[in-house]
């Protein structure tokens, strides 16, 4: 080994400094941390997270708008939080909460090559409604755990893009189009965003459904638990955003494998319908984009 | 792992799909493959079918020839129909039917499978081939929407159950609540039941509680008020006794006065403790009624002649009144009647220093259409403010805490009257404005009055006031012969007094201590042949009591009469004493008329020097 080489490896951010860096400073808004305690919580109810919600007026505002948008057809309009649980549920208002807090990241709009934090951000939006249409129509229950397990899936880039932005951006420049963002992120990093969004979820302490979305989504197939459905809804629905050109970082390369249709039981002919499905979701779900 | 399609259509074409220049002709050939065998039907512009071609893969022709001609068949007879396949060795592959009406004009329909087929080959099957293929295109293109829809379809049905099992879970979990609350209010429910049970047992328990501390309040209220008249007895008695030696001894003025003074203060005492005791009677629900036909002119005039003295102290003419007629007999208690009376006209002479006292009696219906007499006592004296006519009724109240000092009283009288009225099933209201008198208005039942008659009675003139003090009465006498008395009483006091006043009557006396000794001297004076000739026994005595003494005389035959003497003004005690076989009862202090006039009555007119009163002239 030239030391060159050893010189070229030590100069990769490792994950335990980015992490510790992350712990420092958490760019996640504190709400949004919150808000997964509660999720997370068996024995949260409405009443906490109207409180949570309750500590950010714009917040709860944006909530709201979410729950009034034309989505959810209300006869009449809904004025308050507890209100806004008992039509839509508690799972769903988290997770209008989650996406206006975690929204707060993205407002700076950086462009590195392909990548734009606005377009992650739809990426992120997207998969989420995907993930929720694909698991309501497996009859996945947790439905809405799937959107938010969508909504942070790639957690990890934007980490990267905020702890490690020089080298991030020097990888987004001269992003090569055939091979996977994880590969390319390994030879820049000891680490590529799955590994960096789980660990950081941990220190976190979100839900390990999400933990689990985030550090399998693109290899379903490698998880052992009791997410994996929820875990596929969300690798297919990753690929579908990706072929409908709502890429993460301008990628369209995928990898995906068929096996995740045949767990999923999903034909040729439902991805077309699903595909085509999704845009109807996404325009209902417009409110959700808002930053 | 599979190559990493990069679009959409790639994914969902597969990768078996080979490209060339003829895409739209090849991708339905690839098709085929998956597809059954498929009609295609041609019309022309008048709508009448021209042709009807069937395609398919090889394995399917037999069937779709089958198809064609079945088809032909219902179109026309003289259809034809025509099949034709390429020979294998051939490439690319064309399957073509040509079905047509006539035989010669018909349409061609025709498709390739198979790559890279020949423009001149394409160009060879014509127009015709090509709007064939359009067609079965089209169809494809429906079919596969058909196939979309139903996968949609499915899809959202599966979304539909998805959200429908939500729906169940929170339709469930609501219901769960709403059960859950509903046990719990039930629970509460219960729970609040117990507790209203509890507090009530508490709240029954201090009631209890209470009324045995008022009931041992009023007995000892009452005890104490028995207690107290005893000496009383005494002091009154001894009193009377020193103002008449003092009358007769014709003693200086200066100790008469004194004597009259121990003898006013002593009977305003025992007023004040009978009122004491009333109340207490009353509030312990002792005091019964005695109700009786009575007249009630006859109760105003005994009302008038006993206040009489005091408006004549006072110099107030105490006017009796009768706008109209009265029932000669009312049912009511004549004692309790007047007691209301005589508080309320004492009233009015005390408060009162001008002017005069009327007591109006009338003859009215009530308010409830029933016969009522009412009496109304007017008076012109200090009147009362509103404030102070709230107060009224209350006990120990008077109008003004100040009064007391200045008019003196017990502040019962009221309080007494009302209760009184109650109990009599009457009302009792007052007018009163300050500094122009009072009038209390006192409304009783009259009873039935069947067969009584109603009558005018004369208006009584206010009697002359008296000067001066009550002048001394004749003493009554129980002698010649002497008689001979037994008197059981334990008090030594008592028993001096009563030796006293019989001694000075003329009788014999002979002292018991107790019952005991009393029991012994009556049967040994019995047996002599000495019998005395009337028994006075105290029923409250040591070592045997008045009642069981006189129950053993009565057993020994011993048949002369005895008077019991009690403390107790207890209504009860009576019917007691009677039941222990006393012939009368006079209840205590012994004043010294009543006594007289009641023995008397028993030992017969020789010994007798003054009329007979009522056995209750004591009280």
């Amino acid at each position: 080994m030239s030391p060159l080489q050893v010189d070229a490896v030590e100069s990769k951010p490792s994950l335990e400094k980015v992490v510790a860096k992350v712990d420092q400073i958490s760019t996640l808004p504190h709400v949004a941390i919150r808000l997964l305690e509660v999720a997370s919580d068996a024995n949260a109810g409405a009443a906490d997270l109207k409180e949570v919600l309750e500590s950010d007026a714009s917040l709860s505002a944006r909530v709201l708008r979410c729950v009034n948008s034309s989505a959810f057809a209300l006869r009449s309009e809904i004025t308050n939080l507890l209100q806004a649980i008992a039509y839509l549920g508690f799972k769903q208002v988290r997770n209008f909460a989650m996406t206006a807090s975690v929204s707060e990241i993205f407002k700076q709009n950086d462009s590195i090559g392909p990548y734009r934090r606005s377009e992650l951000w739809r990426h992120l939006v997207s998969v989420g409604i995907c993930a929720r249409l694909i698991a309501m129509r497996r009859k996945l229950a947790t439905y809405e755990d799937a959107f938010l397990a969508g909504l942070m899936h790639d957690i990890g880039i934007i980490l990267e893009d905020q702890f490690v932005h020089e080298d991030f951006s020097r990888m987004m420049q001269s992003l090569p189009a055939d091979k996977q963002l994880a590969e390319t992120e390994r030879e820049h990093f000891q680490f590529d965003h799955t590994t960096l969004g789980e660990r950081v979820s941990e220190i976190w302490k979100f839900p390990e459904v999400l933990k689990a979305a985030i550090r399998y989504h693109h290899a379903s197939v490698a998880y052992r638990g009791p997410f994996l459905p929820i875990l596929q809804c969300v690798e297919l629905a990753n690929l579908l955003c990706t072929l409908k050109n709502i890429p993460s970082v301008g990628l369209k390369l995928v990898r995906f494998h068929e096996s995740t249709l045949t767990a999923l039981s999903l034909t040729k002919e439902d991805l077309k319908v699903l595909a085509a499905d999704l845009d109807q979701e996404i325009l209902l779900h417009k409110s959700l984009f808002i930053m | 792992m599979t190559p990493m399609p990069n679009t959409l259509a790639d994914l969902l074409a597969g990768d078996a799909i080979p490209r060339d220049e003829t895409r739209g002709l090849d991708a339905i050939a690839g098709l085929l493959g998956e597809l059954d065998p498929l009609l295609v039907l041609l019309a022309d512009r008048q709508g009448n079918l021209l042709a009807a071609n069937v395609f398919g893969p090889e394995t399917a022709l037999p069937q779709a020839a089958a198809l064609v001609r079945e088809l032909a068949h219902r179109l026309s007879d003289r259809a034809h129909c025509t099949f034709r396949q390429t020979d294998e060795r051939e490439s690319p592959t064309v399957f073509g039917f040509r079905l047509s009406a006539d035989g010669h004009a018909g349409i061609l329909g025709g498709i390739v499978r198979g790559s890279g087929l020949a423009a001149q080959e394409l160009k060879r099957l014509g127009p015709a081939a090509v709007a064939c293929g359009a067609l079965a295109l089209e169809v494809f293109r429906l079919r596969e929407e058909n196939v979309a829809m139903d996968t949609r379809v499915r899809h959202l049905q599966a979304e539909q159950s998805t959200l429908k099992v939500l729906h169940a879970d929170a339709m469930n979990a609501v219901l769960e609540e709403r059960e859950q609350r509903l046990r719990e209010q039930g629970d509460y429910a219960v729970h609040l039941q117990k507790e209203v049970e509890r507090r009530s047992i508490d709240l029954q328990t201090a009631l209890n509680d209470a009324k045995q501390a008022y009931k041992a309040k009023s007995e000892f209220l009452a005890n104490m008020s028995h207690e107290i008249r005893t000496p009383m007895t005494a002091i009154l008695g001894f009193a009377d006794m020193l103002r008449n030696e003092a009358v007769a001894s014709g003693a200086p003025q200066q100790r008469l006065a004194a004597v009259n003074s121990i003898l006013r203060n002593g009977e305003f005492l025992l007023q004040l403790i009978n009122d004491i005791l009333d109340l207490s009677k009353i509030e312990f629900g002792r005091l019964c009624l005695d109700e009786n036909l009575c007249s009630p002119v006859q109760i105003v005039a005994d009302v008038q002649a006993l206040m009489q003295v005091r408006a004549d102290a006072k110099s107030l003419p105490l006017r009796v009144e009768y706008p109209g007629v009265v029932p000669e007999t009312i049912r009511s208690d004549p004692g309790r009647l007047r007691q209301i009376l005589v508080n309320l006209v004492g009233n009015a002479l005390k408060f009162n220093y001008a002017g005069e006292v009327r007591l109006v009696t009338q003859f009215l219906h009530g308010a409830d259409g029933k016969p009522v007499i009412q009496f109304e006592i007017i008076d012109t004296g200090i009147g009362m403010t509103p404030e102070q006519l709230g107060k009224l009724f209350q006990p120990f109240t008077q109008a003004d805490t100040s009064m007391t000092r200045e008019f003196g009283g017990s502040g019962l009288g009221l309080t007494i009257s009302k209760r009184l009225t109650d109990m009599l099933g009457g009302a009792i209201s007052v007018e009163s404005e300050l500094g122009h008198g009072s009038t209390f208005r006192v409304q009783i039942p009259t009873g039935p009055l069947e067969g009584v008659k109603l009558f005018t009675p004369s208006a009584n003139a206010p009697g002359a006031p008296a000067a001066g003090a009550e002048p001394a009465r004749p003493v009554p006498s129980l002698g010649p012969p002497p008689c001979r008395i037994l008197v059981a009483e334990d008090s030594p006091d008592t028993q001096r007094l009563l030796q006293f006043l019989l001694r000075k009557a003329g009788a014999e006396v002979t002292v018991a201590q107790n019952g005991q000794s009393a029991y012994e001297l009556a049967v040994q004076a019995m047996e002599s042949g000495q019998c005395f000739h009337i028994i006075l026994m105290d029923m409250q005595m040591p070592i045997l009591d008045g009642y069981e003494a006189t129950r053993r005389l009565r057993k020994q035959g011993y048949t002369a009469p005895i008077i019991a003497l009690t403390a107790h003004a207890m209504r009860g005690d009576r019917e007691q004493c009677l039941a222990a076989g006393c012939d009368d009862y006079a209840t205590k202090p012994i004043r010294r008329d009543g006594l007289l006039s009641l023995v008397a009555g028993y030992i017969g007119p020789p010994h007798m020097d003054t009329s007979r009163v009522p056995a209750d002239a004591a009280s």
